[in-house]
């Protein structure tokens, strides 16, 4: 297996604000210079700094956490790692199939059964008509769900659906994960679920990368931990075992 | 399977980036044809006739409207009728897809902030949903060609396929633009609702442009909307009538434009679009 990498150069993301000048009046108006207020800012090139400088290097085998308050950009820092966002400054290199399972019930089809379910989301999530085809029994097998597999999903506990939908995106097999809070969702005996299995899952993978409000679950699962404030790095922490 | 290695310095850029998005997309033909599939099955799932239902409340409608208006512009049924069910499934295409295009990329934000689809895997997926309610609609046309004794030669067969490609390749172009444009200025999505609506007042879908011959400024009006050359290449071929030259050539024209100008849009906007959202 070809070694896998995740490579920030110097990124910086910041997301544009569009608030109720998001409207193509304004434009038409400004063009005219019929609007005379707000002229030195211009609300169109205002911008929120949600990555700043970002500089890190993830190799095979490494198991990263993210950690930091709220809005210390954990989420976008995540997503960006998919490769959706191009950065305005900086470079993104990423080797290896990235799935992210950034919010896991993505797309799952109410009245369609947990079997049907099984395909639309695996295909939403990446994967290959071939490749579901060949996970379908295993997923239905770690899901725990049983007979009620060919029932509607409308009709499941919201236990059973965190369940099914976590099962197929942990039968990908990806070569880079990343995982976001949703881990800390769900009853007490499912989180127990989750982190048995989260070992299981993550110990093929070649890099993991979880954002996590949780200290403790970070450092039993990753080897490093980033420690993110206000969208930079502030300081990395191994992890002994 | 999404692509393995991501270097955003390699990102394609410009012209070279609208290329590789339609090319990519188009490559998931699978994914996005099921998926298509469902979201017609989601609709319907629970219904006993499921999505005939789509088939069925047109059928009521033209009978309705047939009846009436036929009397009301001084048609007779026999041509009135088939004219009026051609246009209206024709139009039902043209309108749901392009208001659902508005909302489009909103509604995906859960998947285009996590997977990597190029943008055009969900323009894709939403045409071909609205192809498959458009082969459904088409069910009527054999109960009208039985009724008022209507036929069709293979070359109006061919003309049908023709049209119904050429219009979806032009819905495709304009539903990719309105679904960026309306990510980025949200006062458009109103405003083409609106348009929408007045563009079928507008059009000879209810009324035959025969009423409009020789009355100044409306007949003027009728000449320069693109929309009466677009229905009549669909709808002529599925009145065993040839198009008229004037309406291939329009359609023809008017695709190569939209086509060109998607490619300008999305290479203007494709790396940003996600940023809007």
């Amino acid at each position: 297996m070809s070694p896998k990498s995740i490579t920030f150069s110097d990124v910086s993301i910041s997301f544009p604000i569009f608030t109720a000048d998001r409207s193509i009046r304004r434009k038409i108006l400004k063009s005219r210079g019929r609007v005379e207020e707000n002229t030195n800012a211009d609300p169109n090139h205002r911008f929120v700094e949600s990555l700043k400088n970002i500089n890190l290097s993830i190799g095979t085998g490494q198991k990263v956490g993210l950690y930091g308050p709220n809005g210390a950009g954990k989420t976008t820092l995540l997503r960006s790692m998919t490769g959706t966002y191009k950065p305005e400054k900086g470079r993104i290199i990423i080797d290896g199939r990235v799935t992210s399972l950034l919010d896991i019930t993505i797309g799952f089809m109410d009245d369609a059964t947990g079997y049907e379910n099984i395909t639309i989301q695996g295909l939403q999530l990446g994967m290959s008509f071939e490749e579901i085809r060949k996970k379908t029994n295993q997923i239905i097998d770690f899901s725990d769900i049983g007979e009620k597999i060919f029932l509607p999903v409308r009709t499941y506990s919201s236990g059973m659906r965190v369940r099914l939908a976590f099962s197929i995106c942990t039968c990908i097999e990806p070569e880079i994960l990343l995982l976001d809070e949703w881990l800390s969702v769900g009853d007490a005996e499912f989180q127990k679920k989750v982190s048995d299995h989260l070992g299981e899952l993550i110990k093929d993978v070649s890099i993991v990368v979880i954002a996590s409000h949780s200290l403790s679950l970070l450092r039993s699962i990753c080897t490093e931990i980033i420690h993110l404030e206000a969208g930079s790095i502030n300081h990395l922490e191994s992890v002994r075992k | 399977m999404l692509t393995h290695r991501i270097d955003t310095d390699n990102y394609a850029r410009g012209y070279f980036e609208s290329l590789k998005d339609l090319k990519s997309g188009l490559s998931y033909f699978q994914v996005w044809g099921y998926l298509s599939f469902q979201d017609i099955k989601q609709r319907y799932r629970r219904s006993v006739i499921g999505p005939f239902w789509i088939t069925i409340s047109n059928a009521i409608l033209i009978a309705m409207l047939s009846l009436q208006y036929g009397a009301l512009f001084g048609q007779p049924l026999v041509v009135y009728a088939p004219y009026l069910a051609s246009g209206m499934l024709i139009w039902a295409f043209i309108s749901i897809t392009i208001n659902e295009a508005t909302n489009l990329f909103f509604d995906n934000r859960n998947i285009i902030q996590q997977v990597n689809y190029p943008l055009s895997f969900y323009v894709y997926r939403l045409i071909s949903r609205n192809i498959i309610i458009l082969a459904h609609n088409f069910l009527i046309m054999p109960i009208i060609y039985y009724l008022f004794d209507i036929t069709l030669d293979l070359l109006d067969v061919f003309f049908v396929i023709l049209g119904v490609i050429t219009l979806s390749v032009k819905l495709f172009c304009i539903c990719l633009c309105f679904a960026i444009l309306c990510t980025r200025y949200r006062d458009i999505q109103p405003l083409i609702t609106n348009v929408v609506q007045a563009v079928f007042f507008i059009s000879p879908i209810m009324w035959l442009p025969i009423v409009l011959e020789n009355k100044g400024v409306a007949t003027w009006l009728l000449i320069i909307n693109p929309m009466y050359y677009i229905l009549d290449m669909v709808r002529s071929p599925m009145l065993g009538q040839s198009p008229a030259v004037e309406s291939v050539l329009v359609c023809f024209s008017l695709t190569a434009f939209l086509f060109c100008m998607t490619f300008y849009i999305l290479a203007k906007t494709k790396s940003k679009v996600v940023y809007w959202i």
